[in-house]
Formats: structure tokens, C-alpha cells, sequence
């Protein structure tokens, strides 16, 4: 076990190591001169060579990314923004909260659709339930998360104002006593959470079902039901626990698909997360923000990983050592 | 020769035809590829020329799906958008699948240092959420069509790398295989003759529902303000506009997504159709 977890780090970090290498390629290998993207073309020449001397773009390659990951790495410094002039940390450490809120709310509102409608599915094989439920998740796998979002917002804020449409607090929050504040807090987070856990409970719900269906085949339940053990236990106990321990991983693998859903979605509900703060960084061209969010959502994503293949291998001991490369 | 190939090309429409799912996906699939095609025979209006006395009109007789904004039929606009929305979509498709299929198959093939090098790369790129990345994209030089395919297809290779790598690797060990190196044949010719006919089943499904999620994808990217943009109809950009019409023409948006999930729908369960015919293991 311990053997495995140093193992498993040091995978983990020459995977950081290598993900923020390629952000900064994809970066340095776009045609056109850096700085000349982010300023006004008009600028004058001295202003570019000034900006660029500031930067340090006229430095070698080489030079530039050690420097580049030595400051994030010893100071964890991103830099400053160039449109608010903040530092990057500050701007990203107001942001992330809604946005880890909103994405653990969503994995476990998901994770409770998702669970049992593939349990039911997958027992009652073939029957009208399992073509509901089938065809219910088929329709939410197939749609385009954001547009149920718009569908959501147009009937809960437009069509019969139950829900707020827009930001993560009332206007007048700051005046309200704490219950008061807490439902506010709620009602303005079901909207964007049932969005994103609509599409991701189908997800789930694909891989429990065809999982439940193998597992209910297979010889042990044969035994188990030769012995007389009634068809609950057998469901509740021996099926569920092989059907379930998956999951773990394949909420690490999901990890980046349910973060580009929470970009979106903070888009059209113009909440203030990680997502809206890059879309209009790229937006105002405020390229240090952008690279920083990109760089902190991958370490979110590996981290989430790490954890997954951590807690997989807690729960079940099968997995052997050493195996984790070739089960990917 | 022939007469063979037609009887197999017949006896796989069969099985198509005879899966309730897979006939179901087939068929919407080709109807909204027809739509697509046919797109100037099938309206009157143009996508793209306004007529502001037309602003904002529900769906009805006139307009079967009602108007946009700027008074242009909506319907027109969706069958046209087809025309962007599938056509990038299947181009990237397309280019990821080769990508895909070439890196698995000399993962698959030559094993030890190219096969982990392959798998590290495929592992590393699984990793990166698709939108953030290509916010970078965008925020470094803007984006354009070609931008936009050549990133949907520079992240979408993996699943494809893997499934080639995989039958490749069962594929090697056969006979045929062997003796075709005995033989003395170029790496070339063993892989496009001897190969890839053999994983061309696994890998066609496979594509089939990597378009799906490339419909997604561009939708996604055309909805933010980063994939097509705007005058263009597109599905993306459909529901861009649709999103700040949403008070006074809510019809924009719904069909506008409801096209695109019947599009979806169609290419996985037409994906899954092909998936039970190729291997017929997962039938049971």
C-alpha cells in the first residue's frame, strides 16, 4: 500500500509536470509573437519592446519556461492580471469556492439519480421500466448540458419566476439573517446543479447498469440463489458491492468532462466561478489569468484522479500493484 | 470477389435493419443528413437575409418553427446550420479517427517503448478538460473554423488510439499475420491490407460515436462565442443567439437544442448498433 502510494505520486506528478509543459508549448508555439497578441496593435514600438523587456519575452525558450515554472513552483506566483492588474491567486481564490461547490454538489446529486436508476434498470431487465428509465438516460446523454440549462432557466426565472436566473446571492443578501441567507444561497445553486447533474447521472447510470447486468450473470448469483438466498440479499449485498466499487474510478475520469459542464453552465447563470473568470479572460485576452485557471483546473483534475485510484484501491483490495497502467 | 462483398455489405444492412435501436439511429441519422443536403430544395427562405417585419414570430403556419430577431426563419436556419454543425463535426471526426487509428495501431504493433510512450500521452490528454484548454486557443489567437476542427480533433483521438491499439494487438498474434511478415511484406502493406481490414469494425462504431460528441463539442464552442461565429448558422450558434432571445422568443433555443439531440440520439444508437454487429461478444 505505501509502496503504491509513492508509486502512484510520483506518476502523479511527472503527469503535472508534463500536462503544464504542454500548455506552455501549445502557448510558445502559436504563430505570432507573443506579446503581440494580448496588445493593441496600434501600440507604439517602444510600448512593445517595453512590454516585451517586462515580460521577458525576448529571452531564450529554454530560459523563459524555467523561470516560468520556477516562480509557480517556489513562489506560486502566477502573475498579475492584465486587465484588473490583480494578482492571479487573488482573482482564483475568489472564484474557486462557487465553483467547487457547485461541482461536489452536482457529482453527488448525480451520483443519486444516476445510482439507483441504473440498480432498477439493470434488475428488471427488459421491462417498461427499464425502457423508461433507458430512454430517459439515453435523452440526457445525448443533449447538449448547457441547452437544458437555458431550457431550465427559461421555465423556473422566465416563464414563472420560482428561481433566481442569474449570480450566486440575492441583491439585498448582505441584509438578510442567516437562515434567510441560506436559503437564498440554495435557491440560487439548485438551478445550476441540477444542470450539470442531469447529463453527468446518465454517465453513472450507463456504466451500473451494463456492470449490475454482468454481475447479476455471472456464477456466484447462480450459487447464491441455488443456496436459497432470497433475491433482495442477493441483490443488496453480493451484486451492489461488486456494481458500486467502479464508480470511484469512474468519478475520476469524469473529472475533466464534468469541469468543462461547470464552464458552461457558470456562463449561463453568470455565476462567479473559475469558468466565467476564464471565458472572459480569453475574452479580454487576459492571458496570465487563462493560463493560471487552465493550470490549477488540470492539477484539480490529476489530484481528482489520484484520489479515485487512492480510494478504489482502499475499497477493494483485487486491484494488484503495478497494474494501474495497463487497466487505463 | 464482388458478388462476395455484396453479400456481406447486404447481410450487415440486415442486421442493421433488424436491431430496433440501430434502425432507429440509422434512420434519423439520414434524415438529418438528408435535411442537410437538401437544404435549399426543402425551404424558401434563406438562412441569412433578415426581414425585420418577421422579428420574433412564433412557430406557425408561415414559419414552421417561427423567426429569430432579425426575422429569419428559424427552421431554415437549423437545416442549414446542419450543414456547418455536421460538416465540421464529421471533418473532425475524420481526422481524429486517422490520427487515432495510427497512433494505435504503432502502439499496438511494435509494443514496448512506442506502445508506453503512446499510452502516456493518451493518459495525459484524458486528463485535460476539452473547454478550458481551448479557451487557451482562443484567447491566444482567436478562433476560426479551422481552429476550432483542427482542436476538436487534436483532443479527441484517444478512445480511438486505445480501441486500435487494443485489436491491433489481439489482431498480431493470428496467423495471417505472421506469415505476412514470413513473407517478407513492408510494415506499410501488413497494416493496410492485413490490419486494419481485421479492427476496421470496432474502430467505424467506435467514430460513429465519436460524431455525437463532437455535435457536443462544436455546439459548446459556438454557444461561448469561440467556434463559428455569428452571422453563420450553425447549431452552436443558434443556441448562442436563442440564449439572449430567451424572453421574447423562447422557441429559438428549444429547437434549436432539440435538433441537435435528436442528431445525437441518432449517432449513438446507430454507434451502438454497429458495436453489437462488430462484436458480437457484447450481444449476449
Amino acid at each position: 500500500m505505501y509502496k503504491y502510494f509513492i508509486k502512484k505520486l510520483l506518476y502523479t506528478i511527472s503527469v503535472f509536470f508534463a500536462g503544464i509543459s504542454l500548455i506552455f508549448i501549445i502557448i510558445h508555439l502559436y504563430p505570432g509573437n507573443p506579446n503581440m497578441l494580448f496588445l493593441n496593435p496600434e501600440a507604439g514600438v517602444e510600448i512593445q519592446q517595453r512590454i516585451t523587456e517586462k515580460f521577458g519575452l525576448n529571452q531564450p525558450i529554454v530560459f523563459q519556461y524555467f523561470k516560468w515554472l520556477y516562480r509557480i513552483i517556489i513562489h506560486w506566483d502566477f502573475g498579475h492580471s492584465f486587465s484588473t492588474g490583480k494578482p492571479v491567486l487573488e482573482l482564483m481564490g475568489t472564484s474557486f469556492l462557487p465553483s467547487f461547490v457547485i461541482t461536489v454538489l452536482a457529482t453527488i446529486l448525480a451520483l443519486c439519480i444516476g445510482i439507483p436508476a441504473g440498480v432498477l434498470s439493470g434488475k428488471f431487465r427488459n421491462s417498461l421500466l427499464d425502457r423508461i428509465i433507458t430512454s430517459i438516460m439515453l435523452f440526457f446523454y445525448s443533449m447538449p448540458g448547457f441547452w437544458i440549462g437555458i431550457m431550465l432557466l427559461w421555465f423556473f426565472s422566465i416563464k414563472t419566476n420560482l428561481l433566481p436566473s442569474s449570480n450566486l446571492t440575492s441583491l439585498f443578501h448582505h441584509q438578510m439573517t442567516f437562515p434567510e441567507q441560506i436559503i437564498d444561497y440554495i435557491k440560487h445553486l439548485i438551478l445550476p446543479v441540477v444542470t450539470i447533474a442531469l447529463p453527468f447521472s446518465s454517465i453513472f447510470f450507463k456504466h451500473v447498469k451494463s456492470k449490475l447486468v454482468d454481475i447479476l450473470n455471472s456464477d456466484f448469483i447462480l450459487a447464491a440463489k441455488s443456496r436459497g438466498i432470497s433475491e433482495n440479499k442477493i441483490l443488496c449485498v453480493y451484486a451492489l458491492q461488486n456494481t458500486l466499487l467502479p464508480v470511484i474510478t469512474i468519478l475520476g475520469t469524469t473529472l475533466p468532462v464534468l469541469l468543462s459542464g461547470v464552464v458552461l453552465i457558470e456562463v449561463i447563470f453568470s455565476i462567479p466561478g473559475m469558468g466565467r473568470l476564464m471565458v472572459n479572460a480569453t475574452m479580454a485576452r487576459d492571458y496570465p489569468v487563462v493560463l493560471a485557471s487552465a493550470i490549477l483546473t488540470f492539477s484539480f483534475v490529476i489530484l481528482g484522479n489520484l484520489v479515485a485510484d487512492l480510494c478504489y484501491k482502499f475499497a477493494d483490495p483485487r486491484i494488484r500493484m503495478g497494474q494501474e497502467n495497463e487497466s487505463r | 470477389m464482388n458478388q462476395d462483398k455484396l453479400k456481406i455489405l447486404s447481410e450487415f444492412f440486415k442486421k442493421l435493419w433488424f436491431n430496433k435501436s440501430s434502425r432507429t439511429g440509422f434512420i434519423l441519422v439520414l434524415l438529418v443528413g438528408l435535411c442537410a443536403l437538401f437544404a435549399p430544395f426543402i425551404t424558401d427562405y434563406q438562412p441569412n437575409v433578415q426581414n425585420l417585419n418577421q422579428s420574433l414570430q412564433p412557430p406557425g403556419k408561415e414559419h414552421l418553427l417561427g423567426t429569430d430577431f432579425f426575422g429569419r426563419d428559424l427552421f431554415t436556419r437549423i437545416i442549414y446550420g446542419a450543414r456547418i454543425s455536421l460538416g465540421i463535426s464529421l471533418f473532425a471526426t475524420f481526422l481524429s479517427t486517422i490520427l487515432g487509428v495510427g497512433i494505435g495501431i504503432i502502439a499496438g504493433y511494435f509494443g514496448k517503448i512506442y506502445d508506453k510512450i503512446a499510452m502516456r500521452i493518451i493518459n495525459l490528454l484524458l486528463g485535460f478538460p476539452k473547454l478550458p484548454v481551448f479557451l487557451i486557443f482562443a484567447g491566444l489567437g482567436g478562433t476560426s473554423v479551422k481552429t476550432l476542427i483542427l482542436f476538436m480533433s487534436l483532443f479527441s483521438w484517444m478512445e480511438l488510439a486505445r480501441i486500435s491499439r487494443a485489436e491491433t494487438m489481439s489482431v498480431k498474434t493470428r496467423p495471417y499475420i505472421k506469415s505476412a511478415i514470413a513473407l517478407g511484406l513492408r510494415k506499410r502493406t501488413i497494416f493496410l491490407k492485413y490490419i486494419i481490414p481485421n479492427i476496421i469494425g470496432p474502430i467505424i462504431a467506435s467514430a460513429t460515436l465519436l460524431i455525437s460528441s463532437m455535435i457536443l463539442l462544436e455546439a459548446a464552442l459556438s454557444f461561448l462565442g469561440f467556434g463559428v461565429q455569428t452571422p453563420i448558422a450553425s447549431w452552436g450558434t443558434i443556441l448562442y443567439q436563442g440564449k439572449s432571445e430567451l424572453v421574447n422568443g423562447w422557441w429559438i433555443s428549444f429547437f434549436g437544442g432539440i435538433v441537435i439531440v435528436i442528431t445525437v440520439i441518432g449517432f449513438n444508437l446507430l454507434g451502438d448498433g454497429l458495436r453489437i454487429i462488430f462484436e458480437p461478444k457484447s450481444k449476449s
